[in-house]
């Protein structure tokens, strides 16, 4: 049996209005909040950087402070990292992050980030790229009871169609740069 | 002279009172808060699937000495506001309290003091991905945005254990005073508007500017972006470099994909056109996930078109569902606005 209930009790119009009227005003503001933490992905002009002040704090408190540039401006080639790692027996390990033999896919996805980061960090925060590659090399170090690493930045270029056509693999040694980037002892990581 | 500022005054107060009949209509119409129930369920479950596998290599991600260690974070968001109660947790404590968090995860998915965990929900999620910036993807900011809009919601409100229990208290009763039981239909509420077109804009944000972004890049414009990500390996998950053989393919796909991103905010909000672009948008997600490995990234948004959904339907589900499993329980449906119990 279906039946409707009475009008529910509302509170007072006058209260109504005022609640609507100040969050009225945050629906403004978050949604151009949004809208600017988008926009302010350079290339972005001085009125959205300027804007960007009043409700970056308030949007990278609530983790809303996002491009959502996702595969732009183009698809790029892969950053992984190449490592070394000398146990004290004189044994070595050798590997690169990320692993495709991680499993589940989230889990190599992290890993993934890491070294994606570590490619954009480079270039954009050489400080935080130092203290990135400090903290890799340790935990590679305390994984494989190693009192050594070295790693190598390995950007995985991507093949053209012509590539693939000529049945050639994907992972065709070819298609990697190695760059170095530095030796690492367990006692200064 | 006059004439004319009075005609004209009178025109700007007719069109300001259209506007904000507009806006009250657009954001506090009550609705249904049904599908932000299912909503719930479901991105709580991808909720506690992300923050287990965190917990497969915990140390590793969230350790003092791991890859995303103190100092790095800090020194990478000391300009920023972003906060972490991890920073709070001693290091002794962090697995019991990471196993707190999924049981958290856990009540909030089941609908158990929605209220409370909800708001713990949306900090847990937020606190773990401060506290691992690096290694946050696509996902992350999904499961945030779907987290944190929730939990302004009245999400437990039905598919909940909250309203089992409620369930439960008003049957006793019934049976107490000789009546027959009686279920009660979510009310339409405005709070679940509200959170419904904070989904509803934020889906289209994410779209919108995703398009924007690949129109600064040369590939999405010469046909080239989607061999570009199916030909990176780091991605694959399943071999879609067969398609070398039939680039016109790949260039329908790439400029499909940038047409389809730039107009869905346009489009979606046209009933005729919204189970069109929502269904290509599943396509396209689905495609994501089954060919570059990311399944999670891909449900997460697949998961946020719930906020399109018709409340009606969502309603006439609920009622049949209720109709189905409760025989012999009287079912109603609430007014607008209603928000209190029977």
């Amino acid at each position: 049996m279906t039946g409707e209930l009475p009008e529910p009790p509302m509170c007072g119009p006058r209260r109504v209005r005022l609640v609507k009227c100040v969050v009225s005003l945050w629906l403004a503001y978050h949604v151009a909040g949004i809208v600017v933490a988008a926009a302010s992905v350079p290339p972005s002009s001085d009125l959205v950087r300027s804007s960007w002040k009043l409700f970056g704090p308030y949007l990278q408190f609530f983790n809303l402070n996002n491009g959502f540039h996702f595969f732009g401006p183009d698809p790029g080639p892969s950053t992984l990292v190449a490592f070394t790692a000398e146990r004290a027996d004189g044994t070595s390990v050798t590997g690169r992050i990320p692993d495709r033999a991680i499993v589940p896919r989230l889990l190599y996805h992290r890993y993934f980030m890491l070294t994606e980061a570590l490619a954009s960090m480079q270039e954009a925060n050489p400080e935080v790229f130092q203290f990135h590659v400090r903290a890799l090399a340790r935990q590679l170090c305390r994984r494989c009871g190693a009192k050594a690493v070295s790693l190598s930045r390995l950007t995985h270029n991507l093949p053209g169609m012509d590539w693939c056509r000529a049945l050639l693999p994907l992972d065709d040694p070819t298609m990697y740069e190695e760059q170095p980037i530095g030796a690492f002892q367990w006692s200064d990581s | 002279m006059v004439g004319f500022l009075t005609s004209q005054t009178s025109r700007l107060k007719t069109a300001l009172g259209e506007g904000v009949r507009r806006w009250d209509h657009f954001w506090f119409a009550p609705q249904s808060p049904i599908a932000l129930c299912w909503l719930r369920i479901l991105s709580g479950c991808m909720l506690i699937y992300t923050h287990v596998i965190w917990g497969l290599d915990f140390d590793a991600f969230f350790g003092p000495t791991g890859f995303q260690d103190p100092l790095l974070v800090r020194t990478l968001q000391k300009e920023s506001a972003a906060q972490s109660f991890w920073w709070l947790v001693p290091d002794a404590m962090q697995w019991p309290v990471h196993l707190g968090c999924i049981a958290i995860l856990v009540l909030y998915t089941a609908g158990f003091l929605t209220r409370v965990t909800s708001i713990l929900a949306a900090v847990i999620t937020i606190s773990y991905a401060h506290r691992a910036p690096l290694a946050n993807f696509g996902l992350d900011q999904v499961n945030s945005f779907l987290v944190v809009y929730l939990a302004l919601a009245p999400c437990g409100k039905t598919w909940s254990i909250d309203r089992l229990w409620e369930r439960w208290r008003l049957a006793r009763s019934a049976v107490r005073s000789g009546r027959a039981p009686v279920f009660v239909a979510a009310a339409p509420v405005a709070s679940a508007r509200v959170v419904t077109r904070l989904l509803q804009i934020q889906v289209c944000v994410v779209y919108l500017f995703a398009s924007l972004g690949k129109l600064k890049g040369e590939a999405w414009w010469d046909g080239n972006a989607i061999w570009m990500a199916i030909a990176n390996q780091e991605y694959q998950s399943a071999d879609l470099t067969w398609l070398c053989h039939f680039p016109w393919l790949i260039n329908l796909l790439t400029h499909f994909t940038v047409a389809w991103e730039l107009t869905f905010a346009a489009l979606v909000w046209r009933p005729r056109w919204r189970p069109l672009v929502l269904a290509a948008g599943i396509l396209m997600h689905l495609g994501i996930g089954a060919f570059l490995g990311m399944w999670t990234f891909g449900l997460a948004m697949i998961l946020s078109y719930l906020s399109f959904a018709p409340p009606e339907a969502c309603a006439a589900i609920e009622s049949a569902v209720a109709k189905r499993f409760l025989a012999g329980t009287r079912v109603i449906t609430c007014g607008p606005g209603w928000i209190g119990r029977q």
